[in-house]
């Protein structure tokens, strides 16, 4: 969308943006008041805006106006936050502030009804009933730990003691897609609820691949989740989430740039089994409240890649993996709210066991351009054929890492001053076991003297195995200094603050570099090119961060006016990078940057001039840049951080007509929205980037007593963008956006 | 009685010994097979190589320890010494130096005793290097290298030289009409036959412009020259092979030419050309630099 038409919406659409708040009376329905069972309210507070600290929450409502299942569908919505839609299910790139990971560690915590998501392969699925999903920016490691040095999601669905009754929901929208979701809510006894929810989806896909004329983006995918939530006495409560989930997808619509075709020969897709289930107590005793959050995590998927993604035969991917994952937190602070002083401390311990196959087969278009014609170049007159037209190049490895942390905050009150300080120990110990194989072998040929005639046979008999292993200490100390605005002013419920915190991304191993690991190996028999040195290759270290923050929350009820801003500061050390090593090889290098900038500032802001009229915004500038970052070869120093977007931004508004009472149609609610990304640049050169685009939506909802029916569209001018880049065996691909899409939702209550 | 009084004296006596407040001394022994570079001082007479040993008996305690050599045969008399204890410094990973001016023992009589015992040298591991060639035969496995260096007076001067080393270092290469190129992953990999009076030398990474890739060459029995001064390798018109055993016509080696620099000959210089128009230039050692 051109800046021109993005100011038509706003003139026509009003203007606002404003994120949720919580924790006042006056405001709308959706405000969101967090559950006592809550891991926020277990951690934190009720009322997250009573902190130091920049966060937004989603409503279950809102949510809902954006037709977002995932989190991916508040994309943009929370300032300074930006997870792209690509691939599939299994990328989850999340950006917060110019930090953010496409590959293994993630740099933003996940919890879904308490149960901390271990591998972001496992953060893109579908949810139902959600009543908000809160975003925490900037580190939270202190009381999340690992891996939350971006930031802290947590995602509460409905609790059966908060309603009960029968959900439905069903959905047709353009992609040829269909959804259906079906929740039951009991409350058997007063202090005893059940809910069982189940869902399925199907999309038929928005891209095709040149190649056969098929759909690439299909996907089916149906998940149940069974809640059970008890207060077997006052003191106690117990709440059980379980969630099983299947996936199967197509994906990887990418688009090769000097052709401008989705083209490839060999099939893609993603299949995931996922199974999670979170178990918190909460005992809150005459003095002291203890809390257990106890989860176990399995992920089983397959990812299947034409590797090359061109209609040639260069090589295929096939890496299954199953994890399991065990954590444990108990949480231990005061029973009730002192009014000086208050602390919070914990342990927590996790456990997780990966297995992974990922054979790689190269093919006869690869074996050709990639082994034979690189070898026969540099030795003409002897040039070598491979024995076969494919073979396997196989690594295997299992991956068991467990850590263990303690922590504490505490928090004074002086006046209208909050002060508080925490720290967090943690301990991490990974340790990885590979085998690589790869069984072959070619002829090499007289050509000189001889006149073709073969000279030898080389056999390639590769078994390599080994075993790395790290260990990670990592202290995360925070400080924050909270200044309520007096009482009896119109903004008695705002506050000012600062904000320092330390943030930390674990190190590891990047287990797609083993097939490159081989491909080297298997070159360096033949003479040709360095070999990789695995550990130098595969390892990569934890990354650290200092967050400087201030910031405010601002609510005048009066006006039905609330906003929160900040100003960021970010020094980021040995930040983990993906890239893709230069010439014909496809793995993706996990490096440290030397060091790394970011800073910027955001703001979200809701305003309601009259109960039927409302207006949102947020919008956030980051500017992340290397400070210090040289690969060996280029010198990257100033240069913006990669696929994190310099701007993001959101507007709606939303008008709800009143239709009468006792009527069928009691309103209709009309939602104007515009998001907004970029620039983007999607390589450490800066050579290649996204510009600033912008995505028009509306909605129509009619809802009744017990129903609602929403026509809505997205992107409605059907904007051109890309939502990723990359480089692979020397040729350019992007993904494109999702185009303009229509669909109609239909919720009915019982 | 008296003999229970004497028993229970010994007895008292062992006792005692056993809780002696000195404290304990640690000393250990290391040998190393050397191949020792004689370069006598009659200008007359040509340097040779013997094999032998040379033997330390460290004290870790009181950081002192002993060198002792295996006789070296040296027209036709035999010249050893076993040192007194003298100190030694520590280098880094475990390994130690030592020197001494003069050393005495009964006949033999050295001067200008210096050494070091080093593990940080390079090898295939460190420098991301495959050492598995076809047709190539390297020394037993290594990981230190054991270099002694001294004078016997009047006679000659004795220094051990490495069997198999690694050189890292840096290679130019001047090309006719084309920017001069520099590459600092080429890796010099140098094996003598002592007894065939020959080397092999397997060159990693080889890349002489930006064009070319990095290709592994085995250069086979150049001549090993012993000079006043160390050592020399030097071929003419040698046909690189490959790792694989695939000669390299197109990259013919016209000069190749190592000399060891040093006083313990740990670094070299090497001068190449190649296809008659890639003319390189390294300097390096087998120490490692990390």
């Amino acid at each position: 969308m051109s800046v021109s038409g993005l100011l038509l919406s706003f003139a026509l659409g009003g203007v606002a943006v404003m994120p949720s708040s919580s924790g006042v009376e006056s405001l709308p329905a959706d405000t969101v008041r967090l559950d006592e069972l809550t891991v926020t309210s277990i951690k934190q507070d009720k009322q997250l805006f009573s902190l130091p600290v920049a966060a937004s929450i989603v409503s279950g409502e809102e949510l809902r106006r954006l037709n977002a299942v995932s989190i991916k569908g508040i994309s943009d919505v929370v300032p300074n936050f930006y997870i792209p839609d690509y691939g599939s299910r299994i990328t989850s790139s999340i950006y917060v502030r110019g930090l953010g990971a496409r590959m293994d560690q993630p740099a933003v915590g996940l919890n879904v009804d308490n149960v901390p998501f271990l591998n972001k392969d496992a953060y893109d699925f579908d949810l139902t009933d959600i009543v908000s999903v809160e975003m925490l920016r900037g580190p939270q490691s202190t009381l999340y730990g690992r891996n939350t040095m971006g930031g802290q999601i947590n995602v509460t669905t409905l609790s059966p003691l908060d309603y009960q009754g029968v959900r439905l929901n069903a959905e047709l929208s353009g992609g040829g897609s269909l959804s259906a979701n079906a929740g039951y809510y009991v409350r058997p006894t007063s202090n005893f609820g059940l809910a069982l929810v189940g869902r399925y989806s199907h999309v038929r896909g928005f891209f095709r691949n040149e190649y056969d004329g098929k759909y690439l983006d299909w996907e089916n995918s149906g998940g149940i989740r069974l809640k059970a939530d008890w207060k077997p006495s006052s003191s106690v409560r117990i709440l059980n989430a379980l969630s099983l989930s299947i996936l199967s997808q197509g994906g990887y619509p990418y688009e090769n740039i000097p052709t401008g075709k989705i083209s490839y020969n060999n099939e893609c897709f993603y299949k995931r089994f996922l199974l999670n289930d979170g178990l918190t107590v909460r005992w809150k005793g005459e003095y002291v409240a203890l809390s257990s959050i106890t989860s176990l995590q399995y992920i089983n998927d397959n990812m299947t890649l034409d590797q090359d993604f061109l209609p040639l035969d260069y090589f295929t991917l096939t890496q299954k993996k199953h994890e399991l994952g065990l954590t444990q937190d108990i949480i231990l602070r005061p029973s009730h709210q002192v009014d000086t002083y208050s602390w919070l401390a914990g342990i927590f311990g996790f456990y997780k066991h990966l297995n992974m196959a990922a054979p790689v087969t190269f093919r006869d278009y690869g074996i050709a351009r990639l082994i034979e014609d690189k070898r026969n170049d540099a030795n003409p007159q002897y040039p070598i054929e491979w024995d076969e037209r494919s073979f396997l190049l196989n690594s295997d490895f299992t991956l068991p890492v467990f850590g263990l942390a303690a922590y504490h905050e505490s928090k004074l009150t002086l006046g209208r001053w909050n002060l508080t300080a925490g720290i967090r120990f943690e301990y991490e110990r990974p340790v990885l076991h590979y085998t690589s194989s790869c069984h072959t072998g070619y002829t090499i040929y007289d050509d000189y003297e001889l006149n073709h005639q073969p000279l030898r046979h080389v056999p390639v008999d590769i078994d390599d195995s080994g075993r790395l292993h790290k260990n990670f200490f990592s202290m995360m100390p925070k400080v924050g200094v909270l200044y309520n605005i007096g009482e009896g002013s119109p903004l008695e419920r705002s506050n000012l603050y600062l904000n320092i915190s330390r943030g930390y991304k674990a190190g590891g191993f990047n287990t797609q570099m083993f097939s490159d690991v081989l491909q080297q190996r298997l070159m360096g028999i033949m003479g040709i090119g360095a070999s990789y040195d695995v550990d130098e290759i595969v390892a990569y270290k934890p990354e650290s961060s200092w967050n400087f923050e201030v910031g405010t929350h601002l609510a005048i009820p009066a006006a039905r006016f609330s906003a929160e801003a900040a100003l960021f500061y970010i020094e980021c050390r040995d930040q983990q990078l993906t890239m893709f090593p230069d010439g014909l090889t496809t793995g993706r290098i996990m490096t440290n940057a030397g060091k790394t900038r970011s800073c910027g500032g955001e703001v979200a802001l809701k305003w309601s001039p009259v109960e039927q009229l409302s207006f949102n915004a947020s919008y956030g500038y980051t500017n992340a840049r290397f400070r210090k970052f040289f690969d060996g070869i280029h010198d990257y120093s100033g240069k913006f951080l990669p696929y994190a977007p310099l701007n993001t931004l959101f507007l709606q508004s939303l008008y709800d007509v009143s239709l009468g009472a006792g009527k069928l149609a009691r309103s209709l609610l009309i939602d104007v929205n515009l998001r907004g990304t970029g620039d983007i640049y999607w390589n450490e050169q800066n050579s290649v980037r996204q510009n600033f685009y912008a995505l028009l939506g509306a909605a129509l909802t009619l809802s009744g007593d017990n129903y609602s029916l929403q026509l809505w569209a997205k992107n409605i001018t059907d904007t051109k963008y890309h939502t990723f880049y990359f480089v692979s065996i020397g040729n350019e691909f992007v993904q494109r956006g999702k185009p303009f899409t229509l669909g109609l939702t239909l919720s009915w209550h019982l | 009685m008296k003999k229970s009084i004497l028993f229970a004296s010994l007895c008292a006596g062992l006792i005692l010994t056993a809780c002696s407040t000195e404290d304990p001394v640690y000393t250990s022994t290391q040998g190393f097979n050397v191949a020792n570079l004689i370069l006598p001082i009659n200008e007359n007479e040509d340097p040779f190589v013997q094999t032998g040993t040379i033997t330390f008996e460290v004290e870790s305690y009181s950081q002192m320890l002993k060198v002792a050599t295996s006789e070296l045969i040296i027209n036709n008399k035999n010249y050893s010494f076993n040192t007194q204890q003298m100190s030694y410094g520590i280098t880094e990973y475990g390994g130690f130096s030592f020197a001494a001016p003069y050393v005495y023992d009964g006949d033999n009589r050295i001067q200008s005793l210096r050494g070091v015992v080093t593990y940080n040298i390079n090898n295939p591991k460190s420098l991301g290097i495959d050492s598995n060639i076809s047709g190539v035969n390297g020394v037993a496995d290594f990981g230190v290298a054991c270099l002694v260096q001294y004078n016997i007076p009047d006679v000659a001067v004795v220094k051990t030289i490495q069997r198999e080393a690694y050189y890292a270092g840096t290679v130019d290469t001047s090309v006719s009409g084309q920017d001069p190129f520099t590459s600092k992953s080429a890796i010099f990999r140098v094996i003598l036959d002592l007894e065939k009076r020959n080397a092999t030398v397997v060159v990693y990474n080889a890349k002489f412009n930006s064009q070319m890739p990095q290709l592994t060459f085995v250069l086979k029995d150049l001549d090993l020259i012993y000079t006043d001064n160390g050592y020399e390798i030097k071929g003419e018109e040698i046909v690189p092979i490959g790792a694989d055993g695939s000669p390299y016509p197109g990259f013919p080696f016209n000069t190749f030419h190592f000399v060891a620099k040093g006083n313990d000959l740990s670094a070299a210089d090497i001068d190449f050309t190649v296809s008659g128009r890639f003319k390189g230039k390294f300097s390096g050692s087998f120490l490692s630099q990390n």
